[in-house]
Protein backbone atom coordinates (compact mmCIF):
# COMPACT_ATOMS: atom_id res chain seq x y z
CA UNK A 1 0.00 0.00 0.00
CA UNK A 2 2.91 2.42 1.18
CA UNK A 3 4.76 1.25 -1.60
CA UNK A 4 2.49 2.35 -4.42
CA UNK A 5 2.33 6.02 -2.93
CA UNK A 6 5.89 5.83 -2.43
CA UNK A 7 6.79 4.61 -5.95
CA UNK A 8 4.30 8.32 -7.11
CA UNK A 9 6.98 10.24 -5.31
CA UNK A 10 9.78 8.97 -6.47
CA UNK A 11 11.08 11.55 -9.02
CA UNK A 12 13.92 9.66 -9.99
CA UNK A 13 10.82 7.05 -11.59
CA UNK A 14 7.83 7.90 -12.99
CA UNK A 15 7.05 10.39 -9.98
CA UNK A 16 8.44 13.32 -12.78
CA UNK A 17 5.63 12.79 -14.50
CA UNK A 18 2.63 11.47 -11.74
CA UNK A 19 2.94 14.67 -9.33
CA UNK A 20 3.23 17.42 -12.04
CA UNK A 21 -0.26 15.87 -13.82
CA UNK A 22 -2.04 15.87 -10.30
CA UNK A 23 -0.55 19.45 -9.11
CA UNK A 24 -1.54 21.23 -11.87
CA UNK A 25 -5.17 19.70 -11.22
CA UNK A 26 -5.21 20.89 -7.86
CA UNK A 27 -4.00 24.57 -8.45
CA UNK A 28 -6.21 24.80 -11.39
CA UNK A 29 -9.33 23.37 -9.84
CA UNK A 30 -8.12 25.68 -6.00
CA UNK A 31 -7.62 28.92 -8.26
CA UNK A 32 -10.94 28.45 -9.80
CA UNK A 33 -12.92 28.00 -7.48
CA UNK A 34 -11.41 30.99 -5.37
CA UNK A 35 -11.74 33.14 -8.02
CA UNK A 36 -15.38 32.23 -8.13
CA UNK A 37 -15.21 33.28 -4.30
CA UNK A 38 -13.69 36.27 -4.77
CA UNK A 39 -15.80 37.75 -7.92
CA UNK A 40 -19.07 36.77 -5.66
CA UNK A 41 -18.34 38.54 -2.56
CA UNK A 42 -16.63 41.55 -4.69
CA UNK A 43 -20.48 41.52 -6.72
CA UNK A 44 -22.17 41.88 -2.84
CA UNK A 45 -20.13 44.33 -1.56
CA UNK A 46 -20.05 46.38 -4.61
CA UNK A 47 -23.91 46.01 -4.84
CA UNK A 48 -24.47 46.60 -0.92
CA UNK A 49 -22.69 49.15 -1.23
CA UNK A 50 -24.03 51.12 -4.20
CA UNK A 51 -27.59 50.75 -3.03
CA UNK B 1 -60.04 30.88 14.98
CA UNK B 2 -60.06 29.86 11.12
CA UNK B 3 -59.58 30.82 8.26
CA UNK B 4 -61.65 32.20 6.08
CA UNK B 5 -61.79 30.10 2.98
CA UNK B 6 -60.50 30.35 -0.33
CA UNK B 7 -61.47 29.26 -3.43
CA UNK B 8 -58.57 26.89 -5.34
CA UNK B 9 -56.90 29.14 -7.84
CA UNK B 10 -57.49 28.01 -11.45
CA UNK B 11 -54.57 26.51 -12.75
CA UNK B 12 -54.14 28.64 -16.17
CA UNK B 13 -50.45 28.68 -16.50
CA UNK B 14 -49.64 27.74 -20.22
CA UNK B 15 -47.33 24.51 -20.62
CA UNK B 16 -44.57 27.34 -21.89
CA UNK B 17 -45.43 29.68 -19.00
CA UNK B 18 -44.68 26.80 -16.35
CA UNK B 19 -41.87 25.83 -18.37
CA UNK B 20 -40.61 29.11 -17.62
CA UNK B 21 -41.19 29.09 -14.29
CA UNK B 22 -38.79 26.29 -14.26
CA UNK B 23 -35.58 28.68 -15.42
CA UNK B 24 -36.89 31.31 -13.04
CA UNK B 25 -33.76 32.89 -10.79
CA UNK B 26 -36.37 32.39 -8.08
CA UNK B 27 -36.69 28.68 -8.70
CA UNK B 28 -32.99 27.84 -9.10
CA UNK B 29 -32.43 29.97 -5.75
CA UNK B 30 -34.22 27.13 -4.12
CA UNK B 31 -32.69 24.42 -6.28
CA UNK B 32 -29.27 25.71 -5.88
CA UNK B 33 -30.17 25.64 -1.89
CA UNK B 34 -30.61 21.55 -1.90
CA UNK B 35 -28.03 20.70 -4.70
CA UNK B 36 -25.21 22.52 -3.48
CA UNK B 37 -25.12 20.98 -0.22
CA UNK B 38 -25.22 17.59 -1.32
CA UNK B 39 -22.61 17.96 -3.80
CA UNK B 40 -20.50 19.16 -1.34
CA UNK B 41 -21.08 15.69 0.50
CA UNK B 42 -20.18 14.06 -2.26
CA UNK B 43 -17.29 15.56 -2.76
CA UNK B 44 -16.26 15.31 0.46
CA UNK B 45 -17.10 11.50 0.51
CA UNK B 46 -15.64 10.99 -2.97
CA UNK B 47 -12.63 12.99 -2.99
CA UNK B 48 -10.22 11.56 -0.23
CA UNK B 49 -11.54 8.11 -1.05
CA UNK B 50 -10.55 8.25 -4.56
CA UNK B 51 -7.29 9.85 -3.66
CA UNK B 52 -6.61 6.42 -1.12
CA UNK B 53 -7.83 4.13 -3.88
CA UNK B 54 -5.27 6.35 -6.53
CA UNK B 55 -2.46 6.30 -4.79
CA UNK B 56 -2.63 3.75 -2.04
CA UNK B 57 -4.76 0.85 -2.77
CA UNK B 58 -4.93 0.41 -7.03
CA UNK B 59 -2.23 -1.62 -8.27
CA UNK B 60 -0.15 -0.02 -10.86
CA UNK B 61 -0.43 -1.71 -14.39
CA UNK B 62 1.20 -4.41 -15.61
CA UNK B 63 2.60 -2.37 -18.55
CA UNK B 64 2.23 1.12 -17.90
CA UNK B 65 3.34 0.81 -14.19
CA UNK B 66 2.39 3.75 -11.94
CA UNK B 67 1.85 5.72 -14.49
CA UNK B 68 -1.60 4.61 -14.85
CA UNK B 69 -2.20 6.62 -11.67
CA UNK B 70 -2.12 9.72 -14.15
CA UNK B 71 -5.56 8.26 -16.02
CA UNK B 72 -7.74 8.70 -12.61
CA UNK B 73 -7.23 12.44 -13.17
CA UNK B 74 -7.41 12.85 -16.67
CA UNK B 75 -10.18 10.71 -17.90
CA UNK B 76 -12.56 12.22 -15.56
CA UNK B 77 -11.23 15.33 -16.97
CA UNK B 78 -12.07 14.89 -20.49
CA UNK B 79 -15.40 12.96 -19.91
CA UNK B 80 -16.12 16.34 -18.02
CA UNK B 81 -14.90 18.78 -20.43
CA UNK B 82 -17.01 16.78 -22.88
CA UNK B 83 -19.98 16.39 -21.24
CA UNK B 84 -19.84 20.58 -20.23
CA UNK B 85 -19.17 21.71 -23.61
CA UNK B 86 -22.36 19.36 -24.95
CA UNK B 87 -24.41 21.11 -21.71
CA UNK B 88 -23.43 24.46 -22.77
CA UNK B 89 -24.84 23.90 -26.46
CA UNK B 90 -27.95 22.51 -25.33
CA UNK B 91 -28.32 25.88 -23.29
CA UNK B 92 -27.50 28.11 -26.12
CA UNK B 93 -29.88 26.31 -28.50
CA UNK B 94 -32.52 27.64 -25.46
CA UNK B 95 -31.12 30.31 -25.12
CA UNK B 96 -31.66 31.29 -28.68
CA UNK B 97 -35.17 29.59 -29.63
CA UNK B 98 -36.76 30.27 -25.95
CA UNK B 99 -34.75 33.02 -24.68
CA UNK B 100 -35.00 31.65 -21.06
CA UNK B 101 -32.09 33.47 -19.60
CA UNK B 102 -31.01 31.14 -17.26
CA UNK B 103 -29.85 28.76 -19.69
CA UNK B 104 -27.36 31.71 -20.79
CA UNK B 105 -26.20 32.14 -17.41
CA UNK B 106 -25.60 28.13 -17.11
CA UNK B 107 -23.92 28.88 -20.83
CA UNK B 108 -22.04 31.36 -18.96
CA UNK B 109 -21.14 29.85 -16.47
CA UNK B 110 -20.00 26.58 -17.19
CA UNK B 111 -17.52 27.40 -20.00
CA UNK B 112 -14.38 28.44 -17.63
CA UNK B 113 -15.20 25.51 -15.70
CA UNK B 114 -15.53 23.65 -19.03
CA UNK B 115 -12.17 24.97 -20.08
CA UNK B 116 -10.42 24.54 -16.38
CA UNK B 117 -11.37 20.63 -17.16
CA UNK B 118 -9.66 20.74 -20.47
CA UNK B 119 -6.62 22.56 -19.86
CA UNK B 120 -6.53 19.51 -17.10
CA UNK B 121 -7.03 16.84 -19.18
CA UNK B 122 -4.31 18.12 -22.12
CA UNK B 123 -1.79 18.96 -19.62
CA UNK B 124 -2.05 15.18 -18.06
CA UNK B 125 -2.24 13.62 -20.88
CA UNK B 126 0.37 15.24 -22.15
CA UNK B 127 2.54 14.21 -19.18
CA UNK B 128 1.54 11.10 -19.54
CA UNK B 129 2.30 10.88 -22.72
CA UNK B 130 5.87 11.29 -22.37
CA UNK B 131 6.47 7.76 -20.51
CA UNK B 132 4.34 5.87 -22.89
CA UNK B 133 4.71 6.88 -26.26
CA UNK B 134 7.97 8.59 -26.07
CA UNK B 135 6.77 12.71 -26.73
CA UNK B 136 4.87 14.92 -24.86
CA UNK B 137 2.60 16.01 -27.73
CA UNK B 138 1.97 14.81 -31.01
CA UNK B 139 -0.89 16.45 -33.59
CA UNK B 140 -2.54 13.36 -33.86
CA UNK B 141 -7.08 13.47 -34.44
CA UNK B 142 -7.67 12.99 -30.72
CA UNK B 143 -5.30 15.56 -29.14
CA UNK B 144 -5.85 18.51 -31.94
CA UNK B 145 -9.09 18.07 -31.48
CA UNK B 146 -9.42 18.65 -27.73
CA UNK B 147 -7.10 21.36 -28.40
CA UNK B 148 -9.47 23.05 -30.27
CA UNK B 149 -12.39 22.37 -27.33
CA UNK B 150 -10.26 24.44 -25.69
CA UNK B 151 -9.72 27.24 -27.97
CA UNK B 152 -13.78 27.00 -28.17
CA UNK B 153 -13.95 27.74 -24.38
CA UNK B 154 -11.78 30.74 -24.11
CA UNK B 155 -13.38 31.92 -27.23
CA UNK B 156 -16.78 31.37 -25.69
CA UNK B 157 -15.96 32.34 -22.38
CA UNK B 158 -14.31 35.62 -23.86
CA UNK B 159 -17.29 35.92 -26.52
CA UNK B 160 -20.03 36.14 -23.12
CA UNK B 161 -17.08 39.06 -21.65
CA UNK B 162 -17.26 41.30 -24.94
CA UNK B 163 -20.24 43.06 -25.02
CA UNK B 164 -21.79 45.37 -22.09
CA UNK B 165 -25.14 44.26 -22.05
CA UNK B 166 -24.86 40.40 -20.58
CA UNK B 167 -27.98 39.21 -22.89
CA UNK B 168 -26.04 40.65 -26.03
CA UNK B 169 -22.80 38.30 -25.14
CA UNK B 170 -25.13 35.43 -24.10
CA UNK B 171 -26.71 35.52 -27.80
CA UNK B 172 -23.18 36.01 -29.72
CA UNK B 173 -21.49 33.24 -27.19
CA UNK B 174 -24.63 30.74 -28.44
CA UNK B 175 -23.90 30.88 -32.10
CA UNK B 176 -20.33 30.31 -31.63
CA UNK B 177 -21.19 26.99 -28.60
CA UNK B 178 -23.58 25.53 -31.08
CA UNK B 179 -20.83 25.90 -34.05
CA UNK B 180 -18.11 24.52 -31.82
CA UNK B 181 -20.93 21.35 -30.96
CA UNK B 182 -19.80 20.09 -34.37
CA UNK B 183 -16.12 19.02 -32.72
CA UNK B 184 -17.67 16.93 -30.10
CA UNK B 185 -18.63 13.83 -32.52
CA UNK B 186 -14.95 14.20 -34.11
CA UNK B 187 -13.06 14.45 -30.26
CA UNK B 188 -15.89 10.87 -29.36
CA UNK B 189 -14.55 8.79 -32.15
CA UNK B 190 -11.60 10.69 -33.79
CA UNK B 191 -9.64 7.12 -32.27
CA UNK B 192 -11.78 4.84 -34.34
CA UNK B 193 -11.98 7.13 -38.00
CA UNK B 194 -7.94 7.67 -37.81
CA UNK B 195 -5.69 6.02 -36.56
CA UNK B 196 -3.91 7.80 -33.78
CA UNK B 197 -1.53 7.42 -31.22
CA UNK B 198 -4.36 7.90 -28.79
CA UNK B 199 -6.22 4.60 -27.72
CA UNK B 200 -9.18 3.57 -28.30
CA UNK B 201 -11.99 3.91 -25.50
CA UNK B 202 -11.51 1.47 -22.94
CA UNK B 203 -14.81 2.22 -21.63
CA UNK B 204 -18.02 2.40 -23.50
CA UNK B 205 -21.07 3.51 -21.98
CA UNK B 206 -23.31 1.95 -24.55
CA UNK B 207 -21.32 -1.19 -25.05
CA UNK B 208 -21.14 -2.35 -21.33
CA UNK B 209 -18.50 -3.98 -21.57
CA UNK B 210 -14.94 -2.43 -20.35
CA UNK B 211 -11.27 -3.50 -20.41
CA UNK B 212 -10.56 -1.85 -17.06
CA UNK B 213 -9.82 -4.45 -14.12
CA UNK B 214 -12.60 -3.57 -10.67
CA UNK B 215 -9.40 -2.21 -8.87
CA UNK B 216 -8.28 0.41 -11.35
CA UNK B 217 -12.53 0.93 -12.36
CA UNK B 218 -13.18 1.78 -8.38
CA UNK B 219 -10.91 4.85 -8.22
CA UNK B 220 -11.78 5.86 -11.86
CA UNK B 221 -15.26 5.99 -10.44
CA UNK B 222 -15.30 8.26 -7.26
CA UNK B 223 -12.65 10.68 -8.77
CA UNK B 224 -15.78 11.31 -11.69
CA UNK B 225 -18.36 11.66 -9.12
CA UNK B 226 -15.92 13.91 -7.11
CA UNK B 227 -14.88 15.99 -9.90
CA UNK B 228 -18.52 16.21 -10.98
CA UNK B 229 -19.45 17.11 -7.55
CA UNK B 230 -16.65 19.80 -8.05
CA UNK B 231 -18.31 21.03 -10.89
CA UNK B 232 -21.70 21.07 -10.00
CA UNK B 233 -20.77 23.27 -6.30
CA UNK B 234 -18.88 25.71 -8.74
CA UNK B 235 -20.92 26.44 -11.66
CA UNK B 236 -23.64 26.43 -9.32
CA UNK B 237 -21.72 29.77 -7.69
CA UNK B 238 -20.89 31.10 -11.13
CA UNK B 239 -24.41 31.08 -12.24
CA UNK B 240 -25.44 32.89 -8.73
CA UNK B 241 -22.67 35.75 -10.30
CA UNK B 242 -24.06 35.76 -13.61
CA UNK B 243 -27.89 36.68 -12.03
CA UNK B 244 -26.27 38.96 -9.62
CA UNK B 245 -24.46 40.61 -12.25
CA UNK B 246 -27.62 41.08 -14.24
CA UNK B 247 -29.16 42.36 -11.52
CA UNK B 248 -27.02 44.84 -10.93
CA UNK B 249 -26.29 46.07 -14.56
CA UNK B 250 -30.52 46.79 -14.22
CA UNK B 251 -29.88 48.58 -10.81
CA UNK B 252 -26.87 50.75 -12.43
CA UNK B 253 -28.93 51.08 -15.96
CA UNK B 254 -32.25 52.48 -13.58
CA UNK B 255 -30.18 54.65 -11.41
CA UNK B 256 -28.79 56.64 -14.65
CA UNK B 257 -32.22 56.89 -16.00
CA UNK B 258 -33.43 58.42 -13.06
CA UNK B 259 -30.54 60.92 -12.86
CA UNK B 260 -31.14 61.95 -16.45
Amino acid sequence: MWTNFVNCLNMDGYGIFIVPSWLSAFIILSVLFIHTQRQLTKLRRRMARDQ
Amino acid sequence: MTMPHTPARKKTASPAASLWHWFTPTYFRAVSGRVTPIALVLLLVTLPTGLAYAFFLSPPDYLQGETVRIMYIHVPSAWLALALYGAIAVASGITLTLKLPMAGHFATAASPVGACFTAIALISGSLWGKPTWGTYWVWDARLTSMLVLFFFYLAHSAMTQAFKQQERGQQAASILAIVGALNLPIIKWSVEWWHTLHQPESISFINPSSHIDISMLIPLGLMTVALFSYATIVITARMKLAILQQKWQSLLYQKTRNRS
